[in-house]
């Protein structure tokens, strides 16, 4: 099998091949599909080209034996995570005050809440919970999510500044997630 | 707002691939496509850091270090040939003999192969053979249909035409063999008008229309004859076709078929055996130049004139002309131009006059008696 038909298997797969059968090829599709992601968040963090370079070649090498070692379910969750904590210790050895998030757990969260929204009394509650959103918020969600609107013709449509536009999806996003989580809670 | 549309807030989606990338950084996208890059990195915080610090280092050469893959870490760290990885974005690349533990895929062989043209060019040539082939063999006649529905509808242009393709074409018609020349002779002197014989009247025409369809093949059989007796068969023919002329409301297709007699290749799905018989040899030039003497001629004729009246129901004038062709001492005609005149007078309700003109047909036992006896039943004679 060519790279080019391992880059049509999920991330699963890929992962299976390389630590039960050693396919190369396999681990090569996955750093085809995530290498400029991996390296994307290091420039980001480490704020400078070549040591982000550097620094994502690293993470792969890594994972070449991480892989092996540790039973991964959620890849891209984990690749983030692993990603970030190496950009950490970069700069944990100049600068040792460093404050880091843990947002991995939110990929996960994606998906399981998004098998919780197919069904029709959690498609209700989000409803009102976009009711409950402060103006700016729901304007903006309900041009991006339901008019498939781009952030820039959700700005030019608002009049609202781009950053502004990009904070208020993300922010609303956030808030009706913590909202349909009580009202789980609430129910069981 | 739908609900089906909310559904898809919290949707999982594929991470974006460096193209997507690099077009959303630079501001290539559409709103659609921007759309869609934007919902997911709502949900994806892989994803949107790295657009973020790719935008935020663009200027440090952040967009250009994603453009391509390292090539050289894979080859070095994982033994992926380079080859192997610059191939997966253009041709099929080369198998590594070892690199995979499964069977080889089968979809592989025979990439080298071209097939989407070669389909497309056996396609073109089999539509040009089926074209080709319908052209001469199932369509025969739809030129010369084309031509004579031309003569009907614009006689004056068909007229000129005739004079001159007459003139033009009887040398070529002569060299046919002798039979036919003597039958062309014959249709010059006493032109097509006996072999259009127009409709008749509504009864009639229904009847002869039924008649049409059984006698097709009696017809082919009358043209087969031709090459023997070229005299008799033009005879029989003027009888035949008056007898198989469908009705007033086909001109073309009767207008198309007294050519039968001529012995030419236009004459329906018989044509091509006659012409094997008959041993003619003509060009298809010819062939086109005899077909518009012909249905010239038909429509420059007369009783064709006198026909088109009694069609368009004007029984007065085509009378005249009828009984013009009657009294011609010169015409071998009389006998359809008299059937013809008896109908008229029929179509104007003089019941007596064509009862007159038909019992004459009756009792010289002329070739229309059978015409004439009919139509005297359907008066209740």
């Amino acid at each position: 099998m060519a790279l080019q038909d391992y880059n049509k298997l999920a991330d699963e797969d890929l992962i299976q091949r390389y630590t039960e059968r050693s396919e190369h090829l396999a681990f090569a599709a996955l750093y085809e599909r995530y290498s400029h992601l991996v390296f994307g968040v290091c420039v980001k963090l480490l704020k400078d080209t070549e040591n982000a370079k550097d620094a994502s070649q690293q993470i792969f090498i890594n994972l070449l034996e991480d892989l092996k070692k540790h039973r991964v379910t959620h890849f891209k969750a984990w690749l983030y995570t692993v990603a970030r904590n190496h950009c950490f210790m970069i700069l944990r050895r100049t600068d040792p005050i460093v404050h880091k998030e843990n947002v991995a757990d939110n990929m996960e969260f994606e998906d399981e809440w998004h098998q919780k929204v197919k069904e029709e009394h959690f498609l209700t509650e989000l409803e009102s919970a976009i009711q409950d959103l402060g103006k700016e918020q729901r304007i903006c969600i309900r041009y991006f999510y339901l008019q498939k609107m781009s952030y820039a013709e959700v700005a030019r449509q608002t009049n609202y500044d781009l950053n502004t536009v990009k904070s208020a999806i993300q922010n609303g996003k956030r808030n009706l997630k913590i909202k349909l989580a009580a009202l789980l809670e609430v129910k069981s | 707002m739908s609900k089906e549309q909310l559904k898809h807030i919290f949707e999982q989606s594929a991470c974006l691939t460096p193209r997507q990338v690099k077009n959303y950084v630079s501001g290539k996208m559409v709103h659609e496509e921007a759309h869609v890059v934007e919902a997911h990195l709502l949900g994806c915080p892989l994803c949107s850091d790295a657009v973020e610090g790719i935008i935020e280092n663009k200027t440090q050469g952040a967009l250009a270090a994603i453009e391509k893959p390292d090539a050289r870490f894979l080859s070095k760290h994982l033994g992926v040939p380079i080859q192997e990885i610059k191939a997966t974005t253009t041709a099929p690349p080369v198998i590594k003999a070892g690199a995979y533990a499964t069977q080889p895929d089968k979809t592989e062989k025979n990439n080298n192969i071209p097939w989407r043209p070669l389909a497309a060019a056996a396609g073109l040539i089999t539509i040009a053979c089926v074209a080709w082939f319908m052209r001469d063999n199932i369509f025969p006649h739809a030129e010369e249909q084309q031509l004579a529905q031309t003569a009907v509808a614009e006689p004056e242009p068909v007229q000129e035409m005739s004079y001159n393709a007459t003139t033009d074409t009887i040398p070529a018609m002569q060299e046919d063999t002798s039979g036919i020349v003597t039958m062309t002779e014959q249709t010059l002197q006493t032109p097509v008008t006996t072999t259009t014989p127009p409709a008749k009247t509504p009864q009639e025409a229904a009847l002869l229309a039924k008649k049409e369809a059984e006698k097709k093949v009696p017809l082919t059989d009358v043209a087969k004859k031709a090459d023997t007796k070229a005299l008799t068969v033009a005879t029989q023919n003027n009888y035949g076709i008056t007898e198989y002329k469908p009705t007033a409301a086909a001109p073309a297709a009767t207008s198309h078929t007294p050519p039968a007699r001529l012995g030419n290749s236009f004459t329906g799905p018989e044509a091509p055996a006659f012409d094997a018989t008959a041993d003619v040899a003509e060009t298809k030039t010819e062939t086109v130049a005899k077909r518009k003497v012909n249905i010239a001629k038909r429509a420059s004729n007369g009783m064709d004139k006198a026909d088109e009246l009694y069609n368009s129901g004007k029984y007065k004038k085509a009378l005249k002309i009828y009984q013009d062709e009657m009294y011609d001492s010169k015409s071998n005609r009389k006998d359809a131009a008299t059937l013809m005149a008896a109908q008229c007078h029929i179509g104007l309700g003089q019941a007596e006059q064509a009862k007159v003109l038909l019992n004459t047909l009756v009792n010289k036992n002329s070739v229309k008696k059978q015409q004439a006896q009919q139509l005297l039943t359907q008066m209740g004679e």
